[in-house]
């Protein structure tokens, strides 16, 4: 797969989700594209602490993990330039203002949602 | 007789002198143009006038050419019908005159009442009156108005009515040349004050009847009509003064004994015009002739020459001398004595009057007490009483100066009433000097401008008679061009030219005979004209031939000589005397006097021969007496006349031959010797009576005046009755309108009155007490504490007594015994017109109805108070007005600090733009209904409320207001927005249900296989999704139970005792029940397929618990399958394996442990139990 590289090796990808039936489907693109998961983690702390200290290349976000609003991990990663897909059942209403240009996928995504989104990012890395 | 006349006539030939230089002119008669003249005709009554009026008007043609002007008396307060009523007697119109009215000819302007009314260039002027005096001489001021606008075409007519207006008037009309009429005394009873007044002011020229007047007005006009007054030169000597008028003069002379020869021509001929034009004679020559023949014509000749007119203070300078030089002796003299001023000739009074206020002012000065009689005398009796009346008119002002006016006199309209303490000091009488006796003990005599008429001689003795009058050292003040010539020894001069002089005291006091002497040149002078020259000249021969004679008196004095009469006289020594009896010869003095007393006593011709002897030759004479048969001045008159005889025996001597009669002689001369000291004494006796007469006289002079004064006193007096009793009748009418309007009231009022006195007795009711108090006619009079009232607690009399004790009000309410009614009470103390406590006033007002309300209104106020919602009302300019109790929870304000603050209070700043137009909306009656918006409290807050503003209207429909009702909507937003929340959350959660099941339905269809078992399989998952969140939905709200989860996934396969679960049962988050849900259902669904479920003997035990591995909790899930056929672990990592142990760890972090066992599969799971997995249940009894 074109996308699935990134400087030559296989795109690192951070997967926030609590979900871990959606987990399988991120994981399955992921593979498919020829990249790299990184997690998926369940819990806001954990991604917290992946986002500030784990080498990835981009991330998929899911903004309600266990209860609580994925938006601190977005902040490190929108500070680190690190390209991200925030994807959502709410609608873009209830993003924060900074937020709400960032690249989005609307929950229940189709699988080609969700490739397509993790080209444009493989492809903003280039 | 004379004086007045001649003296008013220098006054009259000044005054009018005056008035003709003014024009330049004097009049003559001429023939002019037939046109009528425009009169216009003023016409003056009070009391009585309507009567007057309408014979007037029925007896005046319509087309005269005459402008008619009624001046009458009327009452201010009442509208006059005058104009109507007279509008029945003539088809001239007859209308009331406004202000402008213009006095057209032939018609009737008629007086308003309580105006006055001028006319200023034929224009009517309507004013109000100063005072009420003012309105007494209205119409004075109209004909004086009227003879200064028209002139000689101003006619005055004076009708019935009490009092003296108009008299003025009639006098202004008369100088200035017009027709001056009165009504006469005998017609229609008229009220005769106003028309005697008028003409005794001397000033009228016809008295006729009314009906007579018109006719009267017809004749002047006509006459006018053919006769212009035309200038002609004026003091033409008297030599060429037309022929008519010597003729005049004689005839007048003749008849009257007045000379007015000496008067200024131009006053005469005016004069004399006059008379013609009222006899409607045209030439001059003709009225000459007619002079003697009119009955009474010379006398008003002369009435109309004499124009009473005299001044104040004339020759004020000489007034000043009088002031200076005579008075202070005369006020500094004997304090126990009056002072005595004789005014000889006073004419109207004002001379009098101006040395009454000379003299007030002199004992002002001199701080004297003498009291002050001025005798004013003048033979014009219509002077005096004019004089007496003491009214001037606004003219004397030139002449008397301010602080005079102010001091002595008192303003009546404009008029001038000489006060009191002045006219107290004149006594006015008529008085004919020349007749009747003089005055006497007179400290000043003023005698001005009167002498200058009289003939020498006269003049002699008129100040003989002032000499006679005064005391010693008294004053005689003459007019400027009067002398005492002739009388030097009588007087001396103090001041020549102001003509003033004192009496000496040279002469005995003895009054002079002057009083028949006048009266025989009057009656010589009658005579004389009718002498034929050669009569006179025959008299004149005759008399050298007719005996010598004398004429005497009454009293035997000499009175006149004739012929030679020296022989018969012999003055006796002693006293100058020209009584007979002393003056004749000795012998004839007795004859004599018996011979006159005879011819008197028989009035008849006596005669005696009578010897005497005379320069020693016996003598006879032929002794006559015959009384003159005419008396003068009631004094008997005889002619003695002495008849020579021839000298012979005239005398029969006796027998003897020898005059022996001289012893009988002396007898005879003694006898009558005797007889004449009698007479003597008598004479003296006479003359003390005369004296007695004389004081009589003066008494009966000063009664005269009182009851004159008390007359007019009497008078005004009747005038102010009459005005009291106007005002009377209209108090009492205008009570009776009172009366009726209080009876009207008392009967229309609903409000029960009741009039109790101050023994509590009925006094008066209205009908509503009646039916209160139970009160039926007849009831006045009765006490309060009989009546059987309606009331609870029975006749209020408590309340009654309080009211007069304390003299206060009392009010409380009262019911009905029946309770039917309440009625709000007052008593009042009942305070009389002298505000004396007479008792109280009681009145009940139903509040029955008001009382109803009153509680409506409370119960309604008790809603709106309670209200939780906040009522707010407020005008349109948004101010508030009240303020409910839910108001006050709501926005935290207290009624008190908001009421009268604006709504924009209670709004946003941001909101305050939109107000206005919510304020247009409510003045349109808009109403705004549950409109949801936000306020701001007292304490800033900005809270929700449902608003609804309605308009309040007044009972015409108006909006005067609105109520605006605010409720808070804080929990219903509250709710909404929790709902809004849910619905969002729910939303979430079931786009990430629908992603799991996409997930779902993707991984197993990748896992491959047949179709129908692919469909099972996620068919399977799909289901157990479904459980675990059937489970979340359910009771329990967000939490599932773990047993429930377990059981229900299992409860398909359960068959007997094949499935045991155990375990306390743990409630699961959302997300660790579907998970955990989804990992059983896996394990169920693996154990149907190959394990422990897929036979019959088959044992599954699932079991849980919560332990505790170093402090942190662990729920610990024990699957165990027995029994079953052996297992084999599967080929590859299926979704279903994925399912089971990925996705337990990575969701959950959970440690999977999976054995399959010979025995059976066994698989442990272990979560960290978290608050984000469960927690335990309180352990239950299940």
């Amino acid at each position: 797969m074109i996308v699935a590289t990134a400087l030559g090796r296989p795109m690192r990808v951070l997967v926030v989700e609590d979900e871990p039936m959606i987990a399988f489907v991120i994981e399955d693109v992921i593979d498919t594209l020829g990249a790299e998961m990184l997690g998926p983690i369940a819990q806001l702390e954990d991604a917290l602490l992946a986002a500030r200290s784990e080498k990835f290349d981009c991330a998929v976000l899911d903004v309600n993990i266990c209860g609580e609003k994925v938006f601190p991990v977005a902040d490190i990663l929108l500070e680190r330039r690190i390209p991200f897909l925030l994807a959502t059942g709410y609608d873009s209403t209830s993003l924060p203002g900074h937020l709400a240009g960032v690249r989005r996928i609307t929950k229940p995504y189709t699988i080609t949602e969700l490739e397509d989104g993790l080209k444009r990012l493989g492809a903003e890395l280039r | 007789m004379t004086e007045a006349g001649k003296h008013a006539g220098s006054e009259a030939r000044d005054e009018a002198g005056e008035l003709l230089s003014d024009t330049g002119t004097s009049v003559s008669i001429a023939i002019a143009s037939t046109q009528k003249p425009h009169f216009t005709v003023g016409i003056g009554a009070s009391a009585g006038g309507l009567t007057a009026y309408r014979a007037f008007f029925e007896a005046m043609p319509t087309d005269s050419g005459m402008a008619f002007v009624l001046v009458q008396h009327l009452d201010p307060d009442f509208d006059s019908t005058l104009a109507e009523i007279i509008g029945r007697s003539t088809t001239m119109p007859v209308l009331q005159a406004v202000d402008g009215t213009v006095a057209a000819p032939n018609t009737v302007s008629v007086i308003p009442p309580g105006v006055l009314l001028r006319i200023e260039n034929g224009v009517l002027r309507v004013a109000t009156p100063p005072s009420i005096a003012a309105r007494r001489s209205s119409i004075d001021v109209f004909l004086i108005s009227l003879a200064e606008d028209q002139g000689d075409h101003a006619v005055g007519i004076i009708l019935s009515g009490f009092g003296s207006d108009g008299t003025a008037g009639i006098g202004a009309i008369k100088e200035a040349g017009g027709l001056t009429l009165s009504e006469a005394e005998f017609d229609h009873h008229a009220k005769l004050g106003m028309p005697r007044s008028a003409v005794d002011g001397g000033h009228v020229d016809d008295i006729l009847a009314v009906e007579d007047i018109p006719a009267a007005l017809i004749k002047h006009q006509q006459f006018r009509a053919r006769h212009v007054l035309e200038p002609v030169l004026d003091d033409v000597p008297v030599s060429k003064k037309p022929q008519h008028l010597a003729a005049i003069f004689s005839a007048l002379r003749a008849r009257t004994g007045r000379d007015v020869s000496q008067y200024r021509s131009s006053t005469l001929i005016r004069r004399i015009q006059r008379r013609m034009q009222l006899l409607r004679i045209d030439d001059m020559g003709e009225y000459a002739a007619q002079l003697s023949t009119i009955k009474d014509e010379p006398q008003r000749l002369f009435q109309e020459i004499l124009i009473s007119v005299t001044r104040f203070f004339r020759d004020a300078a000489i007034f000043d001398i009088i002031a200076d030089k005579i008075l202070p002796a005369i006020v500094g003299g004997n304090a126990e004595v009056p002072v005595r001023v004789w005014v000889a000739g006073c004419a109207t009074g004002e001379e009098a009057y101006s040395i009454a206020m000379l003299l007030h002012e002199g004992c002002a000065r001199a701080g004297s007490p003498r009291r002050v009689s001025i005798f004013a005398t003048d033979v014009d009796e219509r002077a005096i009483t004019f004089a007496r009346a003491g009214l001037y008119s606004e003219a004397i002002e030139a002449d008397v100066t301010r602080d005079r006016l102010d001091q002595h006199f008192i303003k009546e309209g404009s008029l001038y009433r000489v006060a009191k303490h002045i006219r107290e000091m004149c006594v006015f009488s008529t008085h004919d000097l020349i007749r009747d006796p003089p005055f006497s003990k007179l400290d000043l005599i003023s005698c001005r401008n009167l002498l200058i008429y009289f003939e020498p001689a006269l003049q002699q003795r008129v100040v003989e008679t002032f000499h006679y009058g005064l005391n010693a050292g008294g004053t005689l003040w003459l007019g400027p061009s009067e002398t005492i010539s002739g009388n030097a020894l009588l007087f001396r001069a103090v001041d020549k030219r102001a003509c003033i002089f004192s009496r000496k005291d040279t002469s005995a006091r003895s009054r002079p005979s002057v009083l028949a002497e006048p009266n025989i040149r009057a009656a010589a002078v009658a005579v004389s004209p009718a002498l034929d020259k050669i009569d006179e000249e025959a008299a004149r021969v005759m008399a050298r031939h007719a005996p010598a004679y004398v004429v005497l008196d009454a009293r035997l004095e000499i009175q006149r000589f004739s012929g030679s009469v020296a022989r018969y006289l012999a003055p006796t020594e002693g006293r100058a005397t020209l009584s007979v009896s002393q003056m004749l010869l000795g012998p004839l003095r007795a004859p004599a006097r018996a011979l006159v007393q005879r011819a008197l006593a028989t009035q008849s011709r006596a005669q005696e021969l009578v010897t005497f002897e005379a320069a020693g030759d016996a003598d006879a004479v032929n002794l006559i007496a015959e009384p003159i048969s005419a008396n003068f001045a009631g004094q008997p008159f005889v002619v003695l006349a002495f008849q020579e005889t021839s000298p012979g025996p005239v005398k029969p001597l006796d027998a003897r031959g020898q005059p022996d009669t001289s012893s009988e002689l002396a007898a005879a001369q003694a006898h009558l010797e005797a007889v004449t000291e009698q007479l003597e004494t008598a004479n003296e006796e006479l003359q003390s009576s005369n004296e007695e007469f004389q004081s009589v006289n003066e008494e009966l002079h000063s009664t005269i005046e009182e009851l004159e004064t008390s007359k007019e006193e009497l008078q005004s007096i009747n005038e102010e009755l009459q005005s009291v009793n106007t005002e009377l009748n209209e108090r009492a009418e205008s009570l009776i309108r009172s009366n009726s309007d209080l009876a009207n009231l008392f009967d229309s009022t609903s409000i029960a009155t009741l009039f109790v006195d101050g023994q509590h007795r009925i006094r008066r009711y209205t009908p509503a007490a009646a039916d209160i108090f139970s009160l039926r006619a007849g009831d006045e009079g009765r006490p309060l504490s009989d009546i059987a009232t309606r009331l609870a607690g029975g006749a209020p009399i408590g309340d009654v007594e309080v009211v007069l004790r304390e003299l206060a009000s009392v009010e409380r309410e009262i019911d009905t015994l029946d309770g039917a009614a309440t009625y709000l009470m007052r008593m009042r103390p009942y305070r009389d017109l002298k505000d004396v406590i007479d008792g109280v006033v009681i009145t009940l007002i139903d509040i029955t109805e008001r009382k109803r309300l009153e509680r409506d209104q409370a119960h309604l106020a008790a809603i709106v108070d309670s209200s939780e919602d906040a009522i707010i009302g407020h005008d349109l300019d948004g101010i508030i007005n009240s303020w409910n109790h839910g108001a006050q929870k709501i926005f935290g304000y207290e009624a008190s600090e908001i009421i009268g603050e604006p709504m924009t209070t209670l709004l946003a700043d941001h909101q305050l733009d939109e107000w206005p137009s919510a304020m247009d909306r409510l003045r349109q009656g808009m109403p705004t209904t549950n409109f949801d918006i936000s306020r701001v409290t007292k304490d800033d807050r900005v809270i929700h409320v449902s608003l609804t503003i309605s308009a309040i209207r007044d009972p015409a429909g108006k909006i005067v207001g609105a109520s605006a009702v605010a409720r808070d909507i804080a929990e219903r937003k509250a709710a909404e927005e929790r709902a809004n929340l849910l619905m969002a959350e729910l939303d979430h959660r079931v786009k990430n249900i629908l992603a799991v099941i996409s997930s779902v339905v993707g991984q197993t269809l990748r896992a491959g296989g047949s179709v129908a078992e692919k469909s099972a399989e996620v068919d399977g998952r799909i289901q157990a999704i479904a459980r675990a969140h059937s489970l979340l939905t359910g009771p329990g709200g967000t939490d599932g139970s773990l047993r429930d989860l377990v059981t229900l996934e299992l409860a398909p396969y359960q068959q007997g005792t094949n499935i045991d679960i155990v375990g306390e049962d743990v409630a699961l988050t959302s997300r660790a029940s579907m998970t955990i849900g989804l990992a059983i259902h896996e394990l169920a669904t693996n154990a149907v397929k190959y394990g422990s479920l897929s036979t019959d003997r088959g044992q599954l035990a699932v079991a849980w618990s919560i332990t505790d591995v170093s402090g942190r909790a662990n729920l610990r899930i024990d699957w165990r399958e027995t029994g079953g056929p052996p297992v084999t672990a599967p080929s590859g990592r299926g979704f279903g394996t994925k399912l089971i142990e990925l996705a337990l760890r990575r969701s959950l972090a959970a440690i999977v442990d999976r054995e399959f066992l010979e025995t059976g599969v066994t698989c442990t799971i272990v979560v960290p139990f978290t608050k984000g997995i469960g927690r335990t249940l309180p352990s239950t009894d299940e």
